[in-house]
């Protein structure tokens, strides 16, 4: 199924499988993310495995995710895609994100890696 | 029941963050402070209403937290209701605040320890706890959830046990040394042993904790904070002699002649530990995404890209409370910090209020999975009651007014200052363009 934020996470792996500074970013870094749409009810669950995002489901994990991203199908598409600054959505209460302190700066380092 | 016991352990480590917070050296000493000024019976009543109002507080905050899940509060809550410079200026007010609380906090758990170990210098105590607490927070360790409840719930027991201790070896309330401080300063003053445990507002696990374990959690922690409080402000009334300083040392000593020290010192550590990891971190937090929102100089950005943690922000938040803890350790200004912090605290609170009932107001349809359960007009006098208690704080100590209150309006114009400087103008209302119109003449 192609949305625009399936296509959005489709083009944010490509970017984190060729960036060269990503391997050291996400060296050890193994996590499962829950990514919702609040306005069209999407989930896709993201595999972060072996310095690699290895996997993009349109599903719920079957546990519980470590890590669980929300905001609407837009900001989400936008953020995956380096057109929104994720800090600035979170800041101002349009992107949820709850997971650990490490894993925010880890995660919001990615965008930054990728984009800034 | 599964789920049940998953929930409780879930409320208990929101809990726990609360208290993990509130928990510090500096709140000890404020104790101490109020008790050198007042008899137990008003500091006690004190405790008991200042925990009052920080529990309908902490309604009020839950609900903006259950409308902006996983934000942080000052800059989020307060950008939502007051626009980006207002929330921008008390953003910088609170940093300021962490960095001042965070050398008074070093200067106490400093004077502490070396009572236990007169050898080590306390610029060096200090020094040492801050560098623990920021190589770890560069290493991106984080205490797991489960150690934290056990450790919090460790330093309550060992408060409550020389509390009870104290309690049970005096006969009679020892009478004030002097001074009288008048209530509503000393329920001002003892606002301030409750603040922090706001910070566990962006901690929730799933944006399910946010319609009742997050909103919950802080009036749970305030009640266990306030009945813990008052026994320790009951057992430090009794104590004969006791220090302004660490009166929870005194009263350790008094009830436990062996090991009751070094009892209070690990209690002193621990509760230092808790409070500036925490207060490092959310600090350090704050200054990355504001630094990464182009509201604050661009080295706030850096990370490590090996850890993933915010070392730009973490070196900065740790060189200034460096230099604030060598400050209070070479001049005699903790008392001064403490009742500064503890009065732009109180306002900073009636800000929270003034921005929830705004917010009910501007967004009344954003949704609210948890809705504070206090009518707007008792709101209102809370919101008032803050400010008046933050002022009567502020003006508490005559020989320190002028110092505080110049204290308080440099860090305002400091924070105003930088505001201005890191928002962008606003753009101004375009001219309308002049168009020709057939006839030749330009009109708009």
């Amino acid at each position: 199924m192609s949305t625009p934020l399936a296509d959005s996470l489709q083009s944010f792996r490509e970017l984190i499988k060729a960036h060269p500074r990503m391997k050291t970013l996400l060296k050890g870094w193994d996590r499962t993310v829950l990514v919702q749409s609040e306005d069209t009810a999407e989930t896709f669950t993201l595999e972060f495995r072996d310095c690699h995002l290895v996997d993009i489901r349109d599903v719920a994990p079957a546990g519980d995710a470590g890590i669980t991203i929300k905001a609407s199908q837009r900001v989400l598409a936008d953020i995956f895609t380096g057109a929104l600054n994720p800090a600035s959505e979170f800041l101002d209460g349009r992107l949820q994100v709850f997971a650990s302190d490490s894993d925010q700066v880890k995660l919001d380092a990615i965008t930054l890696v990728l984009w800034d | 029941m599964a789920t049940l016991a998953r929930r409780a352990s879930e409320l208990a480590g929101y809990c726990s963050i609360s208290i993990g917070m509130a928990l510090s050296c500096t709140g000890y000493a404020m104790l101490g402070e109020l008790r050198a000024q007042a008899p137990a019976t008003t500091l006690v009543a004190g405790i008991v209403i200042a925990g009052a109002l920080c529990i309908l507080l902490s309604l009020g905050i839950a609900e903006l937290a259950s409308m902006f899940p996983s934000a942080p509060g000052v800059r989020t809550y307060l950008k939502a209701a007051f626009g980006d410079r207002g929330s921008l200026v008390v953003t910088f007010m609170v940093l300021l605040m962490v960095v001042l609380f965070a050398g008074v906090e070093s200067y106490y758990c400093a004077v502490v320890i070396h009572r236990l170990a007169p050898g080590l210098p306390p610029p060096l105590i200090a020094t040492a706890n801050l560098a623990a607490v920021v190589a770890l927070n560069l290493g991106g360790v984080e205490l797991p959830r489960r150690a934290h409840v056990v450790l919090i719930a460790a330093l309550l027991a060992l408060i409550v046990a020389v509390s009870i201790a104290g309690l049970d070896g005096a006969a009679a309330p020892a009478p004030a040394p002097g001074g009288a401080l008048e209530l509503p300063a000393i329920v001002g003053g003892a606002v301030f042993v409750y603040t922090g445990f706001e910070w566990v507002t962006p901690l929730g696990r799933s944006p399910a904790a946010y319609r009742r374990l997050v909103p919950w959690s802080m009036p749970l922690a305030l009640a266990i904070l306030a009945a813990v409080f008052a026994l320790l402000a009951a057992a430090v009334g009794r104590a004969p002699g006791g220090s302004a300083m660490a009166p929870h040392v005194a009263l350790g000593q008094a009830a436990f002649p062996r090991g009751g020290v070094a009892a209070m010192a690990a209690l002193s550590f621990f509760s230092m530990f808790s409070a500036f990891n925490a207060g490092l971190m959310g600090s350090a937090r704050l200054v990355y995404a504001l630094a990464r929102e182009r509201r604050f100089p661009r080295w706030g950005a850096t990370v490590s890209v090996r850890r993933g943690t915010p070392v730009g922000a973490i070196l900065a938040v740790a060189s200034l409370s460096w230099l604030s803890s060598m400050a209070v350790l070479s001049l005699p200004i903790q008392r001064a910090i403490s009742l500064v912090c503890a009065g732009v605290y109180c306002f900073l609170y009636a800000a929270f209020v003034v921005a929830q009932l705004r917010l009910r107001r501007t967004q009344p349809d954003r949704p609210r999975p948890f809705r504070a359960p206090v009518p707007a007009a008792v709101q209102v006098l809370l919101a008032v009651a803050m400010a008046g208690l933050g002022v009567a704080v502020l003006l508490s100590e005559p020989s320190l007014r002028g110092a505080i209150v110049a204290s308080v309006l440099a860090m305002a114009a400091l924070s105003l200052g930088a505001a201005v400087r890191l928002t962008p103008p606003r753009a101004a209302p375009r001219a309308p363009i002049a168009v020709p119109n057939l006839t030749g003449d330009a009109r708009p």
